[in-house]
């Protein structure tokens, strides 16, 4: 059966009103806008564990190494880079910095470090790239741990050891 | 005076828009804002800290990731969660990451160990930690994928920062 074809008796093409739609449609369209917020895509610092070491705790590393400290005194962070101590920072540089009031330690200082020392590190064994330590205390900022991390990923450092704490003696 | 002949000729016709494309602008906007929102927080609210080494890298194939979140909850306390879940200790932590581990059964070879009670797990652990908070979570962290034998362990961060966090809305 044919389907009728609804045609206006004076000639007149139907049309549907499009207002309330595109209202809608605009209304819907404010409500994504504003309740839109765009994040920065997260990224890593690769921090894999010693494959070989099961659940013992990590080996002390008995080669040369350098060793980046980062103490907290009172609410500053102060660092030293082997036995030399890092200068703080003039100035407030990061968001958290600015945040607290507190500068850190001078993180340039401690790239000029290591990148010394790897330089002149003479590769012994098994251990061909200079071995970093990172020796934190527990209450030290994670962000000043990740920059010095990040120091080590931007001078291509691979071995990477974050020392253990100190346990109390009984 | 042919002018104004010309628009009263118009007004009477009625001058019509043709609002497709317009339309089809608008539906498009919507679509691309609404697979953008994020309407649930997927994961905790945490300010990562800004490394300019950072890389946004794909899980391996054949693995998965976890993410162990380091935050402050809303008395300001430190808390450290398992993806979206409840508060953890760090041996409930090395429970749970066993429990993930087990779960979802991805193995691979300990090259130093042939047992294969020591194989390891392909699982990679993303720690996404507030950048304020205690760097000690870091060893609880690792020591609880270390037990759980998960050795892929990355540290959030995010490349650059654009707006200060901390600015109170």
């Amino acid at each position: 059966m044919a389907r009728k074809k609804v045609v206006d008796p004076d000639g007149n093409k139907a049309e549907a009103d499009m207002t309330p739609m595109i209202d809608v449609v605009f209304l819907l369209l404010i409500f994504f806008m504003l309740a839109t917020k765009f994040k920065m895509p997260e990224g890593t610092l690769r921090s894999y564990l010693p494959k070989n070491r099961g659940e013992s705790n990590s080996r002390p590393m008995l080669s040369e190494n350098c060793r980046v400290t980062l103490l907290y005194q009172g609410d500053q962070v102060v660092a030293y880079a082997d036995q030399a101590q890092v200068p703080t920072s003039d100035v407030l540089d990061t968001d958290y910095e600015l945040h607290t009031g507190i500068p850190g330690p001078n993180l340039d200082f401690i790239e000029q470090h290591i990148l010394r020392r790897r330089d002149t590190y003479v590769a012994l064994g098994d251990t061909a790239t200079l071995p970093v330590v990172i020796d934190f205390a527990e209450k030290v900022p994670y962000k000043y741990v990740i920059d010095v991390l990040n120091i080590c990923a931007k001078l291509e450092i691979e071995n990477i050891a974050f020392a253990q704490p100190e346990t109390p003696m009984d | 005076m042919a002018k104004k002949k010309r628009k009263i000729v118009l007004a009477r016709k009625g001058v019509d828009m043709d609002m497709t494309p317009m339309i089809d602008i608008v539906f498009l906007l919507i679509v691309f804002f609404m697979v953008v929102t994020e309407l649930t927080v997927q994961q905790a609210e945490v300010i990562l800290p800004v490394a300019s080494e950072a890389t946004v890298e794909e899980p391996q194939p054949g693995s998965r990731i976890l993410f162990v979140n380091v935050s402050f909850d809303s008395e300001g306390k430190e808390i450290v969660q398992l993806m979206n879940g409840p508060a953890m200790t760090a041996e409930q932590l090395t429970l749970a990451l066993r429990q993930e581990a087990e779960a979802y059964d991805l193995w691979e070879d300990n090259p130093a160990n042939p047992d294969p009670a020591a194989r390891l797990s392909r699982l990679e652990v993303t720690i996404r930690c507030d950048q304020g908070a205690e760097a000690g979570n870091i060893h609880k962290v690792f020591g609880a994928c270390q037990k759980a034998r998960i050795y892929k362990v990355r540290c959030a961060a995010i490349g650059e920062r654009f707006e200060d966090p901390y600015k109170v809305e």
